[in-house]
């Protein structure tokens, strides 16, 4: 729990005898999986708690980008952001172990459910929890979405981004892999847009763009 | 069906699952309902489960269908089948992400998808809230929502496990 803060562990992460890196990998995500209600993306509140305020183990920015690349790609998308860091970090070794923490806490209800309890969904306590659990859910996604404003006003097309992204999944129903795949062109054609007018403009455009980071 | 053949059809099924758990119950349900082994009655309550327990939603199911067909070997041999193909893709894209993460064109595109990825964040947000306050609108769960946003707005320090926690407890005592 008291995990000690930013400023040194940022530095020392490397050496960290190894055993312990990994095996504090292993329980963090553990205890991510264990705690996640209601799919990947609920997770990003915690993983933002646990890797980047506390541990500084990646930027908040760099979380995004997991999880772009996650529910783009194939499988199931708390794993592949739980592979990609673990990886990152560690390497294969790393990226395996983080995964393995992230589907554990699964595997143990799971099949504690699936031997002992199929009436689990009938338990009046626990719709009830449920119930309170999804209100508490909402709100800290709601809380996710208001940290990442910076990335959504940083330009006037990021934020048309935005709102596009939500009305086309919320009111059209569009698949998310296509709205993610849609944001990857746009900005390819954004690179090349700007790199044509740094190429027409030769010195005097460079002043137009310099607001990217 | 073997225990082999089931894990070939969950590699499958996580191999083709892009964009999240719903889409992987989806593709689970056409083997595994319509070829036979559970009913559609058994295969929503395990949805149902697999929802309300916590864990990512696909490997609950994976987890849940490998166990109920071949007991617990099964359930962990189904659910490593799933994750299997996600990890290796992963690990290559990690691979290049890495090497090309600082060259303009990606920093340029990923400009574009941050902002994307906070929308479907907002979506997600929005779809928890639709099913937990708007749809099924009670003061109690109004009052419940409010209290929350303020907890995690005003105290910085708020843990969101501590407020899962108490959302927990919440929901038991008022709902």
């Amino acid at each position: 729990m008291s995990e000690n803060p930013v400023s040194e562990t940022s530095q020392n992460q490397k050496n960290k005898p190894k055993f312990v890196g990994l095996l504090d990998l292993f329980f963090v995500f553990f205890k991510i999986g264990a705690v996640t209600f209601g799919g990947g993306l609920a997770m990003l509140p915690i993983l933002e708690r646990e890797l980047a305020e506390k541990r500084d183990w990646v930027t908040k920015e760099r979380l995004l980008d997991y999880f772009a690349i996650g529910q783009s790609t194939p499988g199931i998308i708390a794993v592949n952001v739980a592979t990609f860091i673990g990886n990152t970090r560690v390497g294969i070794l790393g990226g395996f172990l983080a995964t393995l923490g992230v589907i554990t806490p699964s595997l143990i209800i799971i099949t504690l459910i699936a031997l002992f309890l199929s009436g689990f969904n009938d338990i009046e306590w626990i719709r009830k929890a449920l119930a309170g659990i999804n209100i508490g859910v909402s709100a800290l996604l709601c809380k996710a979405v208001w940290k990442f404003r910076k990335n959504v006003t940083a330009s006037v097309l990021a934020a048309i981004l935005f709102a596009l992204s939500f009305v086309a999944v919320v009111v059209f129903h569009v698949s998310t892999v296509i709205v993610v795949v849609v944001s990857i062109v746009c900005g390819i054609v954004t690179y090349f847009v700007k790199r044509g007018k740094k190429a027409d403009g030769a010195n005097s455009a460079q002043s137009a763009e310099g607001g990217e980071k | 069906m073997s225990l082999l053949q089931l894990m070939w059809t969950f590699f499958y099924i996580g191999l083709f699952t892009i964009g999240g758990g719903q889409v992987a119950i989806t593709l689970m349900y056409q083997p595994v309902v319509e070829g036979g082994l559970l009913s559609a009655d058994q295969f929503y309550n395990m949805v149902a489960v697999s929802e309300s327990t916590p864990g990512p939603i696909g490997i609950n199911m994976a987890t849940y269908i490998g166990c109920e067909l071949f007991g617990v070997i099964g359930g962990v041999a189904v659910t490593f089948a799933t994750v299997l193909p996600s990890f290796v893709i992963i690990l290559v894209i990690a691979k290049f992400f890495d090497k090309y993460q600082d060259k303009p064109l990606v920093k340029t595109t990923f400009s574009c998808i941050r902002p994307v990825s906070a929308g479907l964040i907002a979506v997600a947000a929005w779809n928890v809230l639709s099913i937990s306050v708007v749809n099924v609108f009670s003061p109690i769960r109004a009052v419940i929502f409010a209290a929350s946003l303020v907890l995690v707005f005003a105290w910085k320090k708020m843990s969101p496990i501590l407020l899962i926690v108490l959302c927990g407890i919440a929901g038991v005592i008022f709902l």
